[in-house]
């Protein structure tokens, strides 16, 4: 897509380290990683199960604090920011997107997006967001009556609301086959191109990361290596 | 949209909701009901103790002339004082045709709790119609003044309701040795006649069979000739900041010549006191029922939150991930307690306001109180809401904190499974290696969640306490306190009692002679204060000869002990009030004792004897010493006496007894005939009123302890559904699954029992602590029969909780147990 020079670096992550205590010992999820994440780009982060790859995007989320490292979000600093401070960045900044699409089962899907929307200083409109996932005649249906892929078409939607300016999605088609899959993904692209935002997909599938602006691959806690698309794929030519 | 799903979370948990609902409303509604019972209650009776200018002190003398009464209106310290003479007479069945009680006795069936049948007394109390600051005035319910000098009456209300009578109906009352028609001329309440009963002894009213009434005094003296211009009963007030004990110590010597029987403050009037019990009846129940409901319903909210809280870990983290607050998915789940506690807070108080009203009516009705309403009152609605609001909310943040506090990323993974590591149980190889592996499992879940199988265990160990207690007062002490003195103590057919001593000799020959009479005894009551130290009681002595056979005195085991000449036979309660055991001597003082001043007959010089005591027996209803009678004539000096004749006769009590109402039909000496068997079926009526009541609570308490135990069985099945599950899928059977539970409950159960076992106890000791009185002892058994009773109770609801429960593993869905993420 765009050049190189002209872009903004979003994220930038250095030294980044999470340590969890296992009992004994301490265990390094993520080892020190460097990572900037620029404005408007669609990033894969690939690796083995259990390299980290959802611990790293936990801390860039706001959704669990750096051991050590520095982690700043444009012009906020992120490493040693309080609760009440993630809390006011998760609202304005972040969409999440999970594996297992996390919806309130007790909410319809219009409730689901609203109910984001509803604390975000400056929120989507939500039918508008519904018609873009297609699930505008869906909207009164709670989860229970929706199928895998129509759910995280709304959590998408959910995540979307906010109107944040990163989106972060883990492992969003790892619970849906492949057709499905690839539309869940067709529709982050088209979002990303409509909207401009920034889009991080982890999954552990190779094929995926054929669509990607950029690729970073994560192994033991490192970023093992980076690389750069030159012609992403189109979602729908990707394989499974 | 969060408070959609809070509705929405609520009606798919609608059971437990529910039950909390309930109970936070029921504990509300006894709440406010009874606080604004209580409220009426007391505004009505303040309402009529001040109108009638309710006395605080009260005498009863022999006799004394009207016209001495300003004298002891000098003594200082006493504000006002009247005089009345106050005499029992009996009601004759009117003949027909005229408009008379009788009339309404035969004519009416009434279908108050005594029903009809045996003899009616009425309390003729005289009324001076010039003092219009006479003390213990009437409240008018309706009618017109009396005229002095004529055969005019104002009668209590309860008794003209009983027998229909209106204003202008004639009764017939036995009075001076004659009959006398008077008229009704009113109905009242009177602040000395709230809780009326013949006899102390007695121990619910009947308004049919006792009344009270208003005679104008000089009518009252044309009715009783021989005491003309005299009052035998005195009452007073005194002037603010005085000491009753002074002015009693003054007005004993003024009254010491006209043959003092007793003087008592207003804390000892019986009508009084039983008042005042049933205010803190009220009140205490206005508070242990609310507050015992409130915290169930704490605790099962804090449960089912907790629970709630666990379930919804991952909806948690994404309102996190959204960006919600910490503070706002608190308050999120602290709706649910607001939401509940709030409209518990008004089911139950629109309940409560409406219980209120029905139980005041009640309380009016029992008690001769005119229907005051203390207003209505928004503040215990507000205090109980407030209260509700604040406990719930406290039992839900508790509940819910711990998975507050996870950042959002833990929030998201799964729970970490429990640590599982070695129990106390798996200290003990030999207890293990006894069990299957499904007890196994049961055994180590207990460990592994401390707080449920506590709840659980206190559960059983409360529905134990409450069935066993219940059962205890129901089926043994209750019956024990009412029917132990009429069945086991006193053993006649017919007693009679006579309005002055009569010379002993002379009556039971009399008696005796009677063709219907197969035996007779004596019983002399006396008046006595019994003191040791610097303790004292004023009790009623009984003399009794030394071969009774119809008035017994049995021990704690039941045994027979024979009227002592050598000492007092005293009941528990007054060897504990007087501290004094047997052996002991005590100081025995006595109006009667007077009559011996100057003689050398045994009187010390200051009218004091001092006699021991050689036995302690048990007493449930009033609290006596027992003489041997000729011993107790020597003592007081005084002649052969007797106050009552006790009778065995030939055919029914009832019979017997009708002969001797007959026989004595114009007696002025007879003021009583009683027939204990009519006295029995009395007693019993009203016992069946009461224990429809007490059944009532037992009931409530029963279905109170299976939710208990319904609640930790479901707690138990849902928290596990998934464990369960899997043991499913290995291919058990439903019933194989389910024996962990089972096993579990069963386990627990045993233990829950004994930890009952010490509480009832208690409980029962603190049931009948709450009865106890002076004049009552209600004994505190908790017999074995009430042990088998309460574990029977206890495992059938158990074995009921785990039918529903095993329906409930039954109808587990596999797929979607394992499915749901948890
Ligand atoms: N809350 C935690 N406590 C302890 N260890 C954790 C926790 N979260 C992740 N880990 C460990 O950190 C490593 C990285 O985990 P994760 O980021 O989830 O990997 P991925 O998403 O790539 O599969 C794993 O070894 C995992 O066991
Ligand atoms: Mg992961």
């Amino acid at each position: 897509m765009q050049t190189g020079q002209t872009r903004r670096a979003l994220v930038e992550a250095y030294g980044l380290k999470k340590r969890y205590r296992m009992g004994e010992v301490d265990v390094y999820a993520l080892n020190g990683v460097d990572l900037t994440l620029y404005d408007g780009e669609l990033v894969v982060v690939l690796g083995a199960s259990g390299s980290g790859k959802t611990t790293m995007v936990n801390l860039i989320g706001g959704m669990d604090r750096p051991s050590e490292g520095r982690l700043r979000f444009a012009d906020r600093r992120l490493h040693g920011a309080g609760e009440e401070e993630l809390t006011r960045y998760r609202r304005s900044e972040v969409g999440f997107v999970f594996q297992f699409f996390n919806l309130m089962p007790n909410l319809t899907a219009w409730e689901n997006v609203q109910l984001a929307a509803e604390v975000a200083p400056d929120p989507l409109d939500v039918d508008q967001l519904l018609e873009q996932v297609g699930l505008a005649e869906r909207r009164e249906h709670f989860p229970s009556q929706l199928s895998g892929g129509e759910q995280q078409r709304v959590a998408i939607a959910r995540a979307l609301a906010k109107n944040p300016r990163l989106l972060l999605c883990d492992e969003p088609t790892g619970a849906l086959d492949l057709g499905t899959g690839r539309h869940v993904l067709k529709l982050l692209r088209d979002l990303r191109d409509r909207y401009g935002k920034t889009v991080v997909i982890i999954t552990h599938n190779e094929n995926i990361s054929l669509m990607a602006d950029r690729v970073v691959y994560l192994k033991d806690g490192l970023v093992e290596w980076v690389k750069h698309n030159e012609e992403p794929l189109p979602p729908e030519q990707v394989g499974w | 949209m969060l408070r959609r799903k809070v509705l929405r979370d609520m009606r798919q948990n609608k059971g437990s909701y529910t039950a909390c609902l309930l109970l936070i409303a029921m504990g509300l509604t006894v709440f406010i009901a009874f606080s604004i019972a209580n409220d009426n209650f007391t505004v009505a009776k303040q309402t009529l103790y001040a109108q009638g200018r309710f006395a605080e002190g009260f005498a009863e003398v022999s006799a004394m002339p009207e016209s001495d009464l300003h004298r002891l209106r000098r003594i200082g310290g006493v504000a006002q004082i009247s005089g009345r003479l106050v005499e029992d007479v009996r009601v004759l069945p009117a003949e027909t045709g005229s408009t008379s009680v009788a009339g309404s006795v035969s004519g009416e069936t009434v279908s108050s709790a005594g029903g009809t049948g045996g003899t009616i007394y009425l309390r003729l109390v005289s009324k001076d119609l010039e003092d219009l600051q006479r003390l213990n005035d009437s409240t008018a319910v309706w009618g017109d003044p009396m005229g002095s000098r004529e055969r005019h009456l104002w009668i209590n209300a309860g008794f003209a309701e009983e027998h229909g009578l209106e204003i202008d109906d004639t009764i017939s009352v036995v009075a001076g040795g004659r009959a006398h028609d008077m008229q009704i001329r009113g109905a009242m309440l009177n602040p000395e006649f709230v809780y009326i009963m013949r006899e102390d002894s007695h121990l619910f009213p009947d308004p049919y069979r006792f009344g009270v009434a208003t005679v104008p005094l000089d009518t009252m003296w044309e009715l009783f000739p021989d005491q003309r211009g005299i009052v035998n009963d005195i009452v007073f007030t005194l002037e603010p900041g005085t000491e009753y004990r002074r002015v009693e110590e003054l007005l004993e010597l003024e009254l010491e010549g006209y043959g003092l029987k007793r003087i008592y403050p207003r804390d000892d009037h019986n009508s009084h006191l039983l008042l005042e019990e049933e205010s803190e009846v009220l009140t205490s129940f206005a508070t242990f029922f609310p507050v015992l409901m409130l915290g169930v319903a704490a605790f099962v909210l804090y449960i089912v939150l907790k629970r709630l809280v666990q379930q919804q870990r991952g909806q948690i983290g994404i309102l996190k991930s959204c960006g919600y607050t910490r503070a706002e998915i608190t308050r999120h789940y602290l709706s649910y307690s607001v939401i509940l506690a709030v409209m518990g807070g008004i089911i139950g108080s629109v309940l409560g306001m409406l219980a209120a009203n029905t139980v005041s009516r009640l309380l009016f009705e029992y008690f001769a109180l005119p229907e005051v309403y203390a207003g209505f009152s928004l503040r215990y609605f507000f205090f109980g809401t407030a209260l509700c609001v604040g406990v719930l909310g406290v039992a839900g943040y508790q509940g819910v904190k711990h998975v507050l506090r996870l950042s959002p990323a833990e929030a998201m993974l799964p729970p970490a499974p429990p640590p599982a590591s070695k129990t106390i149980f798996d200290s003990a190889p030999w207890f293990t290696r006894m069990l299957t592996t499904q007890g196994l499992m049961g055994v180590r879940n207990i460990s592994r969640a401390p707080g449920r199988s506590g709840f659980l265990l206190l559960g059983i160990a409360m529905s134990f306490m409450l069935v066993a207690a219940n059962y205890s007062m129901m089926a043994v002490n209750m019956p024990m306190f009412l029917f132990h003195q009429l069945t086991e103590l006193e053993t006649y057919d017919v007693r009679i009692s006579l309005r002055s001593p009569q010379p002993r000799r002379a009556v039971l020959r009399e008696v005796e002679a009677l063709p219907f009479v197969t035996r007779a005894e004596v019983l002399a009551r006396v008046p006595v204060t019994l003191s040791h130290r610097l303790r004292e009681e004023d009790i009623e002595l009984l003399g009794l000869p030394e071969d009774n056979r119809l008035y017994n005195i049995l021990d704690a085991e039941g045994n027979r002990i024979t009227p002592s000449a050598e000492g007092l036979i005293i009941s528990e309660r007054l060897a504990t009030n007087l501290k004094v055991r047997r052996g002991d001597t005590i100081t025995l003082q006595s109006p009667y004792l007077r009559g011996t001043r100057g003689s050398d007959t045994g009187a010390e010089a200051d009218d004091k004897i001092q006699v021991p005591i050689v036995a302690v027996i048990p007493q449930y209803i009033g609290m006596n010493a027992y003489l041997e009678v000729e011993a107790l004539e020597r003592m007081l000096g005084q002649p052969a006496f007797t106050s009552a004749v006790l009778i065995r006769g030939e055919g029914e009590g009832e019979e017997v007894a009708a002969m001797l109402s007959e026989h004595y039909r114009d007696s002025d000496v007879v003021t009583a005939v009683d027939s204990r068997q009519r006295m029995i079926g009395n007693l019993e009526e009203m016992w069946e009123l009461f224990s429809v009541f007490l059944n009532l609570f037992a009931l409530i308490g029963a279905v109170f302890s299976f939710a208990i135990i319904h609640i930790a069985a479901f707690v138990t099945l849902s928290e596990r559904s998934r464990e369960l599950a899997s043991m499913r899928v290995l291919g058990m059977t439903p019933k194989e699954v389910f024996s962990v539970i089972a096993f579990e409950q069963w386990f627990l159960s045993f233990f829950g029992i004994l930890l009952g076992l010490l509480p009832a106890r208690y409980l029962v000791a603190g049931f009948a602590a709450s009865y106890t009185t002076d004049m009552y002892t209600m004994p505190a058994h908790l017999p074995a029969e009430a042990i088998v009773v309460g574990f029977s109770a206890t495992l059938v609801s158990i074995w009921i909780a785990q039918r529903f429960a095993l329906r409930r593993v039954r109808s587990l869905s596999l797929v979607e147990v394992l499915r749901e993420r948890e």
